[in-house]
């Protein structure tokens, strides 16, 4: 192997080592899923609130490890706290049809 | 025992403890939860998450077979992937929930309509039949609102001749039509009371208003109006609706009234 390669190795090998911050867009797209779950109603409901406080949790500890230089683990941070919150969007909306159904079931019951 | 022999052992043994520990907690869950959520009708709802979960566990599997031999760990993140894996399986349920709520949901909003239309069809039906039945009365018999129930008063002389008991052959079309609005009427009593004037002794009369409330009470019977719901009573002079001093009064009192009042239940 020539010199000039294995130069070349070196540096992209420390590169790879250094420690490269997690995108902030990927942390802004964290932050607008659990924004999303708040808004589909996550915190009122009993089973989405414990995802999103997971969800919550995780992005916290992304940060932390982001601002250690543990990129790699900050970023599989970054993949649980978006499942998290989205399971969290997903099950409160589940919830409140459940709820829609519930209620028209009563209805109909009272009418007949 | 040999050294060497003892560390061979030694390798050998860390190894197998290495590979036998199996596959993380996290990674167990996500395979069971994907495996109900892709039996589940999530498998024809929402195919596309169900996908998605399916990417997500094929990458925790992946990750786990990489790193399995390598006991420092470094740089696995199989558990990570496998919750993650879990989540999407999950999420791909609660959205075929999600479907299926709102299947349910349009499926009772329509039978709610066709509910609320058959209602309204029903109370108007009544309310005509009411209109009806009220209307059908008032034409041969003054209907009155009284304490004891509505009070159908009947002339006696369109009913009897003067001293008879047996119903007048042209008093039969309107009691018929008696009938047809009694029976309408349904879940009711009837008690049916028949009153004379005051001439004549007090025993003849009271027979006499027996005799003819029970002629009615068997017309009405015979018509089909179930015999257990309708009572024959014989009150006589009594009870007088006018006076009996003039002929016009003792003609009112001549009368057979029919009590309808709701069934007891």
């Amino acid at each position: 192997m020539s010199k000039a390669l294995m130069t070349a190795v070196a540096i992209l090998t420390l590169a790879a080592c250094a420690s490269v911050p997690v995108s902030p867009q990927r942390v802004q797209a964290s932050e607008q899923a659990i924004q999303d779950a708040v808004s589909a109603g996550a915190g009122k409901d009993p089973a989405s609130a414990k995802y999103l406080e997971l969800a919550r949790g995780d992005l916290a500890e992304c940060k932390q490890l982001s601002k250690s230089g543990e990129t790699a683990h900050a970023e599989k941070m970054l993949d649980r706290s978006e499942a998290d919150a989205r399971l969290a969007a997903a099950t409160a909306r589940e919830s409140a049809a459940k709820a829609e159904v519930k209620e028209a079931a009563d209805i109909l019951k009272a009418i007949q | 025992m040999d050294k060497r022999l003892i560390g061979a052992f030694l390798t050998a043994a860390c190894a197998a403890g290495c590979v036998t520990e199996g596959p993380p907690k996290e990674l167990i869950d996500a395979r069971a939860t994907y495996q109900k959520v892709a039996s589940g009708p999530a498998a024809e709802l929402n195919p596309a998450g169900v996908a998605d979960a399916k990417t997500a566990l094929g990458r925790a599997e992946k990750s786990y077979e990489d790193h399995k031999y390598d006991v420092s760990r470094s740089g696995d993140f199989t558990r990570d992937e496998a919750y993650v894996a879990m989540r999407k399986a999950q999420l791909a349920e609660s959205e075929a929930n999600l479907v299926l709520a709102s299947r349910e949901k349009a499926k009772l909003d329509r039978d709610l309509e066709a509910a609320k239309l058959a209602r309204a069809q029903r109370d108007a039906a009544a309310a005509g039949n009411k209109d009806d039945v009220a209307q059908r009365l008032a034409n041969i018999a003054s209907v009155k609102q009284e304490a004891r129930g509505t009070v159908l008063t009947l002339a006696g002389n369109v009913l009897f001749a003067t001293g008879q008991y047996k119903l007048r052959d042209d008093s039969l079309p309107a009691l018929k039509q008696v009938v047809g609005a009694l029976r309408d009427m349904g879940g009711k009593t009837f008690i049916v009371e028949g009153y004379t004037d005051s001439t004549g002794s007090d025993t003849v009369n009271r027979k006499l208003s027996m005799k003819r409330a029970t002629s009615v009470q068997q017309y009405l019977i015979r018509q089909g109006i179930p015999a257990d719901q309708i009572k024959a009573v014989g009150n006589g002079k009594d009870r007088p609706i006018a006076s009996n001093d003039t002929p016009e009064g003792r003609a009112q009192n001549r009368r057979v009234e029919i009590i309808v009042t709701s069934n007891p239940s």
